[in-house]
Order: structure tokens, then sequence, then C-alpha cells
């Protein structure tokens, strides 16, 4: 089966084939070598950080920057969803949008095999895995390696079988004349939503002794879709013909954005437990005050240009939240290590360098996907 | 015609279920413009007999539920069943609100069928609330009533209630507005005459309309988020252990959702049965309904099953303890209720034939609300028996009276809303009609040329031009205004015509604009008075007191939002000239272009021959009157 590409790429690749790049920026943009490029980029960048940093800070800054990227295939899994079955009842015309989301889900499996490191740091990340004292009798059966192993496995697995299966127009094969139907729609979401939390309940709040919020999951969720669709907003052409009528770019957004916004401050307002106070206190004081004020902005700059809405406008919406979200994602999870959020270069790093292995991987993982 | 789109005498196991629900229709084949108004008013134009019966049983379920508001009640006694009670009413306004909100905003065409419905049970369910709160439940609440002080939580549960009754009133009255115009012309009273004012269904009219459905709409599904939410979080973050949860609001917020769904559900499929509504509210509707109730159940099953994980696995004793008293204790009750009518039901929808039946769609909404009530009631008891109320979570007498007089005032309301008003909307059910089932252009002959009739020329006032469809009626006003930019041109019609619209250009000050000001005005009104008048503690921040402070203003915002739309909406219908009147009735089932004509000698000669000499297919008219002055 050939591998699917986007339209963009696929125009590169027909002019690489008629010239070969003369310049290092044509030779990295070149299809063709993407791979190997991303691949060097990447080693060079994890390397440099592991000099700087040590195996014990860049295993600390490995974890947000995988939440990154796993964000990006596992964002776009519910909005492309959505997107879809929106559209199912009446042919509709493609929209590079939905195009894009579809492509982003083809970064499942490079997310999957750049989450085995974490695997081999555990006790650096987990109380848990440490020695720490179970906090129940559950939670001593629960947080085990070979339960955990169990569990990741699973959630890789239906999240990877997920992605295959959407990322063509109503998941086919099964779809009747490329529709989405609601049952694909609901078993999509619903596994999506469970191994989500599951996810975030392991990865993440497990991060902090002795602290656990219900919405969590809902709240990761929420910012990885916001993540994913501001980058699909970005990476996604202008539609032409028909299909520029008919998706609006900017609402999804704006009400992604209000959702995960309305649900961190849910959380504030509720929780007034000792831990929950400190896991507040290690993110609202400095830095992190600053990101939620920035957060806060943009949220209200989303819902504010819906009122008038453009293509600039959207794309600088869209870097905005794409930028908060990256950050959010390092303030939800760092300060439970570091004990207060703090961006470093190790960070960085460990940020270029998950994201230049997985574009070194895709070649090779999206064989899993079948042609178009 | 609309009984025998599905004939209730051919034998179930015959009928055909299709494979797939998709390519069933929305509406059935034979419905027209005609037959969905003469179906819908025919409900409360019935004869006196049927009618005197449905007056009665209302009367009987009103007097019930005012005897059992006057049975004696303890302040220690029957907290549980009287304040869950008006929490399942406020969940059941809430989420039927909400939906049919967000599903108007969406343009869901298949919620033209159901959205009165589901309007008026949100209503209704909010009035049941006030019933608990106000008269019943008062002992129990900490003082809910109107009169309680300033700024005290009870009076803001108490203007709460009060927003939402108005909301949910201004949002189901904005809907009726036209339909009521419908109703009158039909026999229907000379008080739906003026309760419709100067309504003519003019393109203008129907274009404010709209805007002031959605706009309510909008403000509608604020409110409810706001209310349940902010509710739930100040429930959630002052509640005892083991309902301290993260997710408590989204839970409730799903259930209330669920609970809207539900009850709506059951009150639609006993509607389609009892009036033989089979060809507006298809058997498409009931498998879409089910669905919603699977998606909302499934979403519960998650909080609840997300809840209890969290604390299992990192909870304190307490809350431990909390969750084990659902399991076997004094929760058990509760919690296995929650379990077998809101969690497990829900899910006999993957089964494809329960979802087009009837009776499991009443059935599972009625017990998913039933659930949602247990959920709340759980809530209730875990809060009254470990946090510093004291009084005893039992039932008695008093609290299920309470229960019992709330339903009975809701069926009291039902019964009125079916008999009275046109429970299906009219003008939606036809805009629908127009685009599933288009109407058939007459192939006859030529009409004649402008039938002045008694009418000389020279005293011809207006022309009225009648079209088959709202595209060749907005054909003939372009090409009427491309020759003459001064004349005078209305477009009336059955339903909204933006097609003309776009030729017509009115200016108009939009209504989103004055609901906008109106939300401003009432929100930094109520503000700037909670600051004033609240006592704060020395030293203390504002926002420390946000709940005295950010619901009510919000709270009043929406409200005052919604009554300004209304207002505008009522301002916009003017008063209908007596001249009108012909072209008014005539726009009532047709597409009809008025043209006003001057004082110049032949003018409205000519303007009937360029209408007739329009292409047959795209902008001749199938009729044309001339009225006179």
């Amino acid at each position: 089966m050939s591998l699917p590409r986007d339209p963009p790429q696929e125009e590169a690749g027909r002019r690489a084939e008629a010239s070969p790049p003369r310049t290092a920026r044509a030779f990295l943009l070149d299809p063709a070598r993407r791979g190997a490029a991303g691949l060097g980029i990447g080693a060079v960048a994890l390397g440099l950080a592991l000099l700087l940093g040590g195996w014990h800070r860049l295993a600390i800054s490995y974890l947000p920057a995988w939440l990154c990227l796993l964000a990006l295939p596992a964002g776009a899994l519910p909005v492309a969803i959505m997107v879809e079955r929106a559209d199912a009842w009446r042919p509709q015309p493609e929209t590079a949008l939905l195009e894009t989301l579809r492509w982003l889900l083809g970064l499942m499996p490079a997310a999957a095999l750049l989450g085995l490191p974490i695997l081999a740091v555990l006790p650096v990340l987990y109380p848990w895995a440490a020695g720490a004292q179970p906090e129940s009798p559950l939670a001593a059966i629960w947080f085990t390696t070979p339960f955990l192993l169990l569990r990741l496995t699973f959630v890789f697995l239906v999240w990877i079988g997920l992605a295959v299966l959407f990322a063509r127009r109503g998941g086919e094969p099964w779809g009747k004349a490329g529709r989405i139907d609601d049952g694909r729609a609901i078993l999509g979401l619903g596994l999506h939503i469970v191994c989500g939390t599951l996810a975030a309940a392991d990865l993440v709040m497990a991060a902090l002794l002795r602290f656990h919020s219900g919405l969590a999951g809902l709240v990761l969720l929420a910012s990885w879709s916001a993540l994913a669709l501001s980058a699909a907003i970005l990476a996604a052409p202008p539609d032409v013909g028909p299909s520029r009528r008919r998706l609006d770019r900017l609402t999804p957004l704006a009400v992604l954005l209000a959702i995960w916004a309305a649900m961190h401050l849910v959380q504030a307002l509720v929780l007034g437990s000792p831990e929950a106070a400190l896991w507040y206190g290690a993110r609202l004081v400095g830095e992190g005050r600053a990101l939620a004020g920035v957060a806060g902005a943009v949220v209200l700059l989303a819902a504010a240009v819906t009122l008038k809405p453009g293509e600039y406008r959207t794309r600088v919406v869209a870097a905005l939240a794409l930028g908060v979200q990256i950050l959010a994602l390092y303030w939800f999870v760092t300060p439970a290590i570091r004990g207060s959020f703090k961006v470093t270069l190790v960070d960085v790093l460990a940020l270029v360098g998950v994201a230049g292995i997985a574009v070194g991987l895709m070649p090779a993982t999206r064989r899993l996907f079948p042609a178009r | 015609m609309t009984a025998r789109a599905f004939p209730k005498a051919l034998p179930k196991a015959r009928t055909p279920l299709p494979e797939s629900l998709y390519g069933e229709r929305i509406v059935a084949p034979g419905e027209s413009v005609e037959s969905v108004a003469r179906t819908i008013t025919d409900i409360v134009l019935a004869k006196r007999v049927v009618r005197k019966r449905w007056l009665i049983a209302a009367g009987v379920c009103g007097l019930l539920a005012a005897l059992l508001a006057l049975v004696p009640r303890r302040p220690d006694e029957g907290a549980l069943v009287a304040v869950a009670s008006y929490e399942g009413w406020i969940g059941i306004a809430e989420g039927s609100l909400l939906v049919s909100a967000v599903l108007q905003l969406a343009g869901v065409d298949w919620r033209c069928a159901v959205g009165r419905i589901t309007e008026t049970v949100a209503l209704l369910a909010a009035i049941a609330a006030w019933f608990c709160a106000g008269a019943a439940a008062e002992p129990w609440m900490g003082g809910t009533g109107l009169s309680r002080p300033f700024g005290s939580a009870g009076f803001w549960q108490a203007s709460g209630i009060a927003g939402l009754v108005v909301v949910c009133a201004g949002h189901w009255l904005v809907g009726l507005l036209p339909d009521l115009a419908v109703l009158h012309e039909r026999g229907a009273s000379r008080l739906y005459g003026r309760l419709a004012g100067g309504w003519r269904g003019s393109a203008l009219q129907w274009r404010l309309w709209d805007e002031a459905h959605r706009a309510t709409a909008l403000l509608g599904a604020l409110l409810a988020i706001a209310l349940q939410v902010g509710a739930s979080v100040m429930q959630a973050a002052s509640a005892a252990p083991g309902r301290q949860d993260t997710l408590l609001p989204v839970t409730y917020l799903v259930d209330a959702v669920l609970s809207g769904v539900g009850a709506s559900a059951a009150v639609i499929v006993t509607i389609r049965a009892t009036h033989r509504l089979h060809g507006l509210i298809t058997r498409r509707h009931l498998d879409i309904l089910a669905r919603l109730i699977l998606v909302l159940g499934l979403a519960s099953l998650y909080c609840h099953a997300t809840t209890i994980l969290a604390v299992l696995l990192s909870g304190d004793v307490a809350a431990r303890d909390t969750v084990a008293r659902g399991f076997h204790g004094d929760l058990a009750p509760a919690f296995w209720t929650v379990v077998v009518c809101g969690l497990l039901p829900p899910q006999l929808f993957w089964l494809p034939h329960l979802r087009r039946s009837g009776l499991a769609v009443a059935g599972v909404g009625t017990l998913a609300a039933v659930g949602a009530y247990a959920d709340r009631a759980m809530g209730l008891a875990v809060a009254l028996r470990d946090g510093a109320v004291l009084v005893p979570p039992s039932a008695d007498i008093a609290g299920i009276a309470t229960l019992a007089g709330s339903i009975a005032l809701f069926l009291a309301g039902l019964i009125l809303a079916l008999r009275t008003l046109p429970i299906v909307s009219i003008a939606q059910m036809r805009a629908l009609v127009i685009a599933h089932n288009p109407p058939v252009t007459p192939t006859g002959p030529t009409p004649e040329a402008p039938a002045a009739g008694a009418v000389p020329l020279a005293r011809v006032r207006s022309i009225v031009a009648e079209f088959a469809s709202a595209r060749t009626l907005a054909v003939a006003a372009g090409l009427l205004r491309a020759r003459d930019r001064n004349l005078r041109l209305d477009a009336l019609g059955p339903v909204p015509i933006p097609e003309a619209l776009e030729v017509l250009r009115p200016a108009v000050v939009p209504i989103r604009l004055r609901a906008l000001a109106g939300a401003l005005i009432g929100g930094t009104g109520v503000l700037a008075v909670c600051l004033a008048a609240i006592p704060l503690a020395a030293g203390a921040a504002p926002w420390g007191a946000w709940p005295s402070l950010v619901l009510p203003s919000l709270t009043a915002a929406l409200t005052a939002g919604t009554l300004a739309a209304l207002a505008a909406l009522l301002a916009a219908r003017g008063r209908l000239d007596p001249g009108e009147t012909d072209a008014a009735r005539a726009g009532r089932g047709r597409f009809v272009l008025t043209v006003r004509v001057g004082e110049e000698p032949g003018e409205a000669d000519r303007i009937g021959q360029r209408l007739m000499a329009l292409p047959a297919a795209d902008g001749r008219p199938i009729a044309v009157r001339m009225i006179g002055r």
C-alpha cells in the first residue's frame, strides 16, 4: 500500500523529483529526505539536552514534550470525528482542515513508540514507582508496573486502532457511502475519552502524590484537542471552491478553549483540600500566574474574534492558542516534579528532539495506515 | 394525512423497518404547508366536548397541586424528598432548555417538530421547581422566598429560579408569536389575535423573529449552564467529604441534560400517540431521541465511574466511606436507583429496534429522569447527614406531598398548553415541509392579467401577487426593484423569506444588539447593587464573595437580555393596517409580494403587466389581485 501524503507534500514531492534541492532549507523540506533530517535533528537535540541537563532533568523535560506530541493525534481524533459527524447528513466537499486533522492521526504510532523511554524512567517521574506509600488499597494494586504496562498497552492499541480507522473519511472500509454513522462516532469518542482519562491518571496526575482530580482527564483531553486544532488550522491551506463557505475554523477552536478554561476554573473553585492548594500553589506563582493570565486573555480573544472572523485573524488566534496549550502542558506536568513552573533550555531541546524523532519515524509508522 | 403516513392499523410485524434510518424522512411525504397548520391547530380547535374533558383534567391536576401544597409541614421533617424534588425539576428545566437551545443554534432541522414540546417542558419544570422552593419546601431551604434578606443565599436561589422561569417563558413566547396569528386566523378566539398583534408574516418580521428566537436560545443556554454549574460548584466546594469532587459539576450538568431529554422524550411520545402526530413526529425522531439518551447515558456512566475510581484511588477515608455507603449502606437505595434507572436503561438503545419503539423511548426517558432525581437525593442525603444542617434525611408525607403536588402542577400546565396553544411550531414545521416536500409548481394556464375586478385602475392602492415559492418571489421582487428603485415592495410568507430580504434590504436595528444592551444594563446594574449592598468582611476582597456577585449578575444579565429581545420583537410587530388584512391573510399560506401603487396614472397597470411578463418558471406569479383604496 502506498503512503498517504498530504496535498502540499505531494506537490513538493513532484517538484523534488523534477529538480534536486540545492539549498539546506530545500533539502530539509524535501519529503524524501525529511525523515532522515528529522531523525538527525531530533537525535542532536536530545543529545544536547542530555549533555546540558543529565538524564534526570532530561527525563522530566521529556514527559511534557512527549505529551505535546501525543496531543496532536490524540487531540485531533475527537475533533475529526465531530467535524465529520456534523456533516454526515448530506454530501459535502472535503475541507483542508479535516484533511489536516486526519493527517495528524498518522502521528499516533510514532507517539506510542516515543512513549517507550518513559517506562524506563518511571521512578524519576512518579512517586509510586520510587517506593512511596500507596494512598489506598486500590492504589497499591493500580500503581504497579505490570498493571500500568497493561493499561498503557490497551490505551495505545485502542488509540492506534481508532487513528487508523478514522484517518479515512467515514471510518472506511466499513462506512456506507463514505459517511460516518452515529455508532462509529459514539464508539470512537467513548473509547477515546476512556483512554484519555486513563492516560491522564497514569501519566500526569500520578506524578503528584496524594492528589487526584476527577476532572483532570477531561481537562487534559480538552487541552489536547485545542492544541491539535490550533496546529491543524495553522497547517491547513485555505479552502477554495464550495468548501470555503462550509466550515468556520475559528468557532470550534473558541468553543474548545472556552470549555478548557471553564473546566480549569471549576476545578480551581471546587478544590479546597491542602493537597489541591499545594497543586495550585506550585503553578500559580511567577511565570505560572503570568501564563494563566495570558491563557485567559487568549480565550477571551478567541471568543471576541468569532464576532468578526477572517483567515488572518483565525491564524493569529490559532498561533497564540498553540503556544498557550504547549506551555499549559508543561504547566500541568512539570511543577509536580520540579516544585514550580519554569521553562528551561532542556525543555525546549527535549521538545525539538521529540518532534524531530517523530518526523523521522513518520515514513515507517504511516505504513500502518491504508492508502486513501 | 398525518395519521395515514404511518398507519396505526398496520400490524407491527408487517411494518417494514428500514435497515438504516438515514433514509427515513424527518417529515411524512404527504405533509404540506396547509396540512401542517390544520393538524396542529385542530388540537386546539377541537370540538367543545373534547376540549372540555381535557380542561377538566387540567383543573383536577391544578386543584390537586393546590391541595397538596397545603399539607402542613414541619421544618425538621422530610427535607430530602422536597429539596430533591426542587433540584430534580430544576435539572429537567435546565436540561430541556439547554438541549433545545443548542439544537436551535446549531440549526438542526429535526428539532422543528419537537422543539416546542421541549421548551414547554422546560418552562413547566421551572414553574414546578418554583412550586417546590416557594411554597412547599420553604421551611427546609433556608428561606428561598423573595421576601428573604437581600444578599442571602436563599434570595439568590429564588432570583435564579425566577430568572430561569422568565428566560424559559421569553424563549417560548418568541417562538409562539407567528403561530398565534395562524391560530387566530383559523378560528381561535380574539385573544390569540391580540397576542399576535400586527404580525403579518413580512420578510422583515420573520427576520426579526428568527433573530430574537436565536438570541433568546443563546441566552437560555448560557443561563442553564451558569445556574447548573454555579450551583454544583458551590455545593461541591461546601460539601462534606465524599461529594467534594471536581467532576461533580460536570456530572450534575450531564444528569440535568439527561433528565431534561428523558422527560421531554416521554412527553413527546405521549403527545405523538394521543394526538396522532405520526406524520410530524416520525420514527426518525424517536430514533434520534433514543440516540441522544444513549449518548447522555454513556456520559453519565463515565462521570459516575470516574468519580468512584478517583475516590478509590486517592480519596481520603471519609470519601471512600461515602462510596462504600452507596454500595451497601444507608445510601444504597439511592445509589442503586441511579444505577438501575439512570445508567443501565439507556444502554438498551444499542438495539436498533428499541430505538424506534415509542414505548421504549418514553419508558427509558422517564427512568433516566428518575435516576437523575435519585442522584440529587443521594447528594443531598450526604450533605444533610454529614453537614451542619440538622435535618433528618428521611421522607415523610409532607415531602412526598410536595413531589406529588409539583407533578400535578406540571401535568396541569402541560394539558393546558396542549389544548390552548400550538404544541408543535407551525412556522418551523412549515419551513421543514417546504424544504423536504417542495410544492409542485402549478402548470395550468397563465394567470389572467391583474384582476382589477370591481376596483377601477385609478383607485388601486396596492397589487398583491402570489407566488409558488420564496425563490420566484425574490426573482420577481428583484426585477421590479431593478426597474424602479423607489417602488414600495413588501414580501409576506408562511415561513422566513431570507431570499426576499436580500432584495428588499430594509433598514433595521438588529435585535441581538438590543439584547446585548439589555444584558449589559441588567448585569452591570445588579453587580453595582451587589457591590454596594453586600457587606464584606473587613479587608476582604470583593471576589472572595464571588457566589454573591457573579451568579446574580449573570442571571440578571441573561434575564434582562431575554426581556429586551422579547420587547424588541413585540415592538417590531407594529399594528396591522386594515388595508393590509387581505395580503396578510394570503401570506399565511403562500408567498405574497405586495406593491404599493403611487398616484401616477396607469402605474398599477404597468406593474401588473411587468409581473405577467416574467418567465413562467422564473418569477411569474400564480395569481395577481388589485386592492382598492
